[in-house]
């Protein structure tokens, strides 16, 4: 027989609910505990000791040093650093960009040409993210970086009128127009009368299979050593790209991917360097003296006259002498002197007497040795070449730019594994020319060949164009994939930081940096 | 059964919750790139972080609210309702407000915190729901939990009352019947058992004095039905047999945790669960003859309720401890929140 609720709670103690449930009691112990946990790991936290607690990721190598307890190092107090804080202000990007400043002295970003409010909002971690790991780059730069500007720069310039490219790829991507043309490449800036074409034929020589190729054997003793012999002496000599381009940077392994018969790595990428790898500027006193003597000693200058004089002199006498044993004179005598003379005079380009000149301090010296020691076959004369402000210069400076990329870095190091002939196209049939004419001259000589090829002309340049860099490298990783499965070597990316670079001025100097930059 | 029920009560919480999470959501993500995504310092990382943070202040607010009862601050229905939606929301809140990141040491311990305490309630949340439904179901002669013990020595006392008057006197050679002087006296005097046994030096609480004492009030009134007829039907060996069972097997079964050294004896009896002692009980009116049959049925009766109440202890266990963690690390979530913020104004 069941029984009633009635009768159950009399068999209930009415005042059941005064005794403590184990439930309650062990809530209260929790929450006593919880709390006195919380207060002791809240105090310890806000204590410096705790700051790693509060880091979001380790350090990058660089700033290794803080991990543990360097926040201040690089956070102002009330400071939001972050781009995306809320409360982020001109004053606030000051304060921790000068944290950055105390060790990288950078330049800004084209002060003179961005508003002063965008300069104010441009902060360091912007672009350098920390606190991603030890083996994170700071250098590695992403696009959207420069993106968020480049993608239209008239918000951000002073001058908004003058032509502005927009760019958010390095490669024209679903018909958004890429990365402009190198605009460094249009025009050789360079004043040096030099053929390509000519000097990487067999023997140098003006046309293919010309008799006037030179031969090993024809070098002098001295310089035979420092080209490669061939089979026969007697056969023209092969100039290849290492035998007057020499690199900055000894990298070890590389020297037979600069020969004429190089073959590319296979897999070029185990072989790539991040070395910054440059060429060092020709000398002609090791590159080109082989072939081309000159009278006068090269770089030949006005600073000082007396040693002018007397080389020039002495120059003149070896001519001369030279002259008369091919023509089989005679030692000259008292009686001779005069006629000497006359020959001396007749030997100079404008028939004037260039120790006169030299000796008369005469700006028109410096005209008379470009024209009469064969400098204009490879220089120009110094633009002020008559002017008595110059006294030094005979010839113009070669201009030949180191970078050839006004706005970028390029590197040799990353692409040392790539033959030369890649990027530096040289067509050997093409007909040589040392003229410094614009180029497609034609002339009604029907004997003369139009000089149209690349690289005939001296004004060429010879560095493929973007084009020629947007074969390997490829923005897309899909196609990027693609290019790698379809066989194709040498495939990389293509990030804005791999060229160019963000800061700019002296303040980048590494005298500025103080050896700091890491 | 409260959370279960009037779905409607829910339906406001649950779309305010929503409507946090996915319009934070969009803010946030729109403000982020791949490369610098939008994280706590953000505008709406901030706000987001800061109706995270008001949730949680308000699920704490539980607990002062329910000592406040008297002050009538809303119904207990809305309050419970936001605080398991709101709550639940705050966890996705918290990785929005993050920016879908764990950040440092701190952050992640807090975000772990944040998560136990979301899983401990919605465990809390689903037992709730469901122990108390099979609790209906399962268990009709359920009793207060802190009653258990008194109950039980009840019904002992009862039944040794009983096989007294039906059976007359123990008879030697049937066992020894534990004394029970203390445990009546403490119920007597107004003090629970589990009180007592915890702290038997504590002296005894002034409780109500209209409270009725003593097994004779508060016996089942079917107990009643006993008579002298009965008491005759039976044999001595009936007597003995029903005294020593009793003596040895269920009397020590009925006061587990009341007297010492029960516990072990109940946990190898013979009636530890329902189908063993309704085995045993057969058994037993086998070996007895059918005019004991009352009696072993009222004894199996008083087993049974037992039984029943071992259930409900362990279905009270599951209802009611998770609190002790969820409260726990509630409040060690809500100061460390507060560091957070903190240091948060210091390095954002």
């Amino acid at each position: 027989m069941a029984i009633t609720g009635k009768q159950r709670s009399r068999r209930i103690d009415r005042n059941y609910s005064s005794s403590l449930d184990p439930s309650i009691l062990w809530k209260r112990r929790f929450g006593w505990a919880g709390l006195i946990f919380g207060v002791v790991y809240g105090l310890w936290m806000l204590s410096p000791s705790a700051a790693k607690q509060l880091s979001t990721g380790t350090l990058s190598k660089a700033h290794h040093a803080w991990n543990e307890t360097g926040c201040d190092k690089c956070h102002a107090p009330l400071s939001p650093i972050k781009t995306t804080s809320v409360a982020r202000s001109p004053h606030a990007i000051a304060q921790n960009n000068q944290r950055c400043n105390a060790c990288h002295k950078m330049a800004d970003h084209y002060p003179t040409a961005t508003k002063p409010a965008v300069q104010a909002l441009e902060s360091c971690v912007q672009c350098h993210h920390e606190h991603l790991g030890a083996n994170h780059n700071l250098l590695d730069i992403a696009d959207e970086s420069c993106v968020r500007c480049h993608a239209d720069l008239s918000k951000f310039v002073i001058d908004a009128s003058r032509p502005l490219s927009k760019v958010i790829s390095f490669d024209s991507t679903n018909g958004i127009s890429g990365h402009p043309d190198f605009q460094g490449l249009i025009h050789d800036p360079g004043t040096i009368q030099f053929s390509h074409t000519q000097h990487m034929r067999p023997g140098q020589s003006l046309k293919t299979g010309d008799r006037s190729a030179k031969t090993w054997d024809s070098l002098p003793i001295g310089f035979q050593d420092q080209y490669q012999k061939p089979n026969n002496i007697s056969d023209p000599i092969q100039l290849t790209c290492s035998d007057c381009h020499e690199r900055d940077h000894p990298i070890a392994g590389y020297k037979t991917l600069e020969g004429p018969n190089a073959t590319s790595a296979t897999n070029s990428l185990d072989r790539q360097t991040n070395a910054h790898v440059l060429y060092k500027p020709v000398e002609f006193s090791k590159h080109c003296e082989a072939c081309h003597q000159l009278d006068l000693p090269h770089k030949l200058d006005f600073k000082d006259n007396t040693h002018l004089l007397d080389v020039v002199t002495t120059s003149q006498q070896q001519r001369l002498a030279r002259t008369q044993r091919v023509q089989g004179s005679p030692k000259p005598t008292d009686s001779s002197i005069q006629e000497t003379n006359q020959l001396r005079i007749a030997g100079t380009a404008s028939g004037l007497d260039l120790i006169k000149l030299l000796e008369e301090n005469n700006p028109l010296a410096k005209t008379e040795i470009f024209k009469t020691y064969t400098c204009a076959k490879c220089h120009q004369p110094a633009t002020d070449l008559d002017s008595k402000s110059n006294v030094k210069s005979i010839v113009a400076p070669s201009g030949i730019p180191t970078q050839w990329l006004k706005k970028a870095s390029f590197s040799h190091g990353p692409h040392i594994n790539v033959q030369c002939d890649v990027c530096h196209k040289i067509h050997l049939e093409s007909t040589t020319s040392t003229s410094n004419e614009p180029n497609l001259v034609k002339s009604t000589d029907p004997s003369e060949e139009i000089k149209t090829s690349l690289g005939s002309l001296a004004s060429e340049v010879l560095i493929d164009g973007i084009q020629g860099c947007q074969n390997c490298h490829i923005v897309d990783e899909t196609k990027r994939k693609d290019a790698e499965l379809a066989g194709k070597k040498n495939i990389a990316r293509a990030d804005c930081i791999d060229c160019h670079s963000y800061h700019h001025g002296a303040a980048a100097t590494p005298e500025a940096l103080g050896g700091n930059r890491q | 059964m409260l959370l279960a029920r009037k779905m409607h009560l829910h339906y406001g919480p649950i779309a305010l919750a929503s409507l946090l999470i996915l319009g934070g959501g969009l803010w946030q993500y729109s403000l982020g790139t791949n490369e610098d995504p939008a994280s706590g310092s953000s505008p709406a990382g901030l706000v987001v972080g800061s109706i995270a943070a008001g949730i949680i202040l308000f699920e704490l607010l539980l607990w002062p609210r329910k000592r406040l009862r008297k002050y009538k601050l809303g119904r207990t229905k809305f309050w419970v309702a936001y605080h398991l939606w709101l709550g639940l929301a705050c966890g996705p809140l918290a990785f929005i407000h993050s920016g879908f990141r764990f950040g440092g040491t701190f952050t992640t311990f807090l975000m772990a915190l944040l998560v136990l305490v979301l899983a401990s309630g919605v465990f809390g949340w689903v037992m709730q729901v469901f122990i108390p439904r099979w609790m209906l179901g399962n268990l009709p002669q359920e009793t207060i939990p802190s009653q258990i013990d008194d109950v039980s020595l009840l019904s002992a006392l009862e039944n040794r009352q009983m096989l007294t008057v039906t059976l007359g006197p123990k008879p030697p050679n049937t066992g020894k019947l534990v004394v029970l002087d203390d445990q009546l006296d403490a119920l007597k005097s107004g003090r629970s058992l589990p009180s007592m046994t915890l702290d038997p030096t504590t002296p005894a609480i002034q409780k109500s004095k209209a409270i009725v004492v003593g097994a004779l009030q508060r016996r089942d009134p079917q107990r009643v039905s006993f008579g002298q007829e009965l008491a005759d039907d039976l044999n001595a060996s009936d007597r003995n047999e029903i005294w020593k069972q009793y003596t040895l097997v269920v009397e020590p079964f009925l006061l587990r945790n009341v007297i010492s050294n029960s516990s072990q004896v109940a946990s190898r009896s013979p009636i530890r669960n329902l189908q063993g002692a309704q085995e045993w009980f057969k058994n037993l009116q086998t070996s007895c003859s059918e005019s004991a049959n009352p009696i072993l049925i009222a004894l199996q009766s008083t087993v049974e309720q037992r039984l029943q109440f071992d259930a409900q202890r362990m279905a009270h266990a599951w209802l009611h401890r998770w609190i002790a963690f969820h409260a726990g690390i509630s409040v060690m979530l809500g100061v460390l929140l507060l560091v957070h913020v903190i240091q948060s104004l210091r390095y954002m």
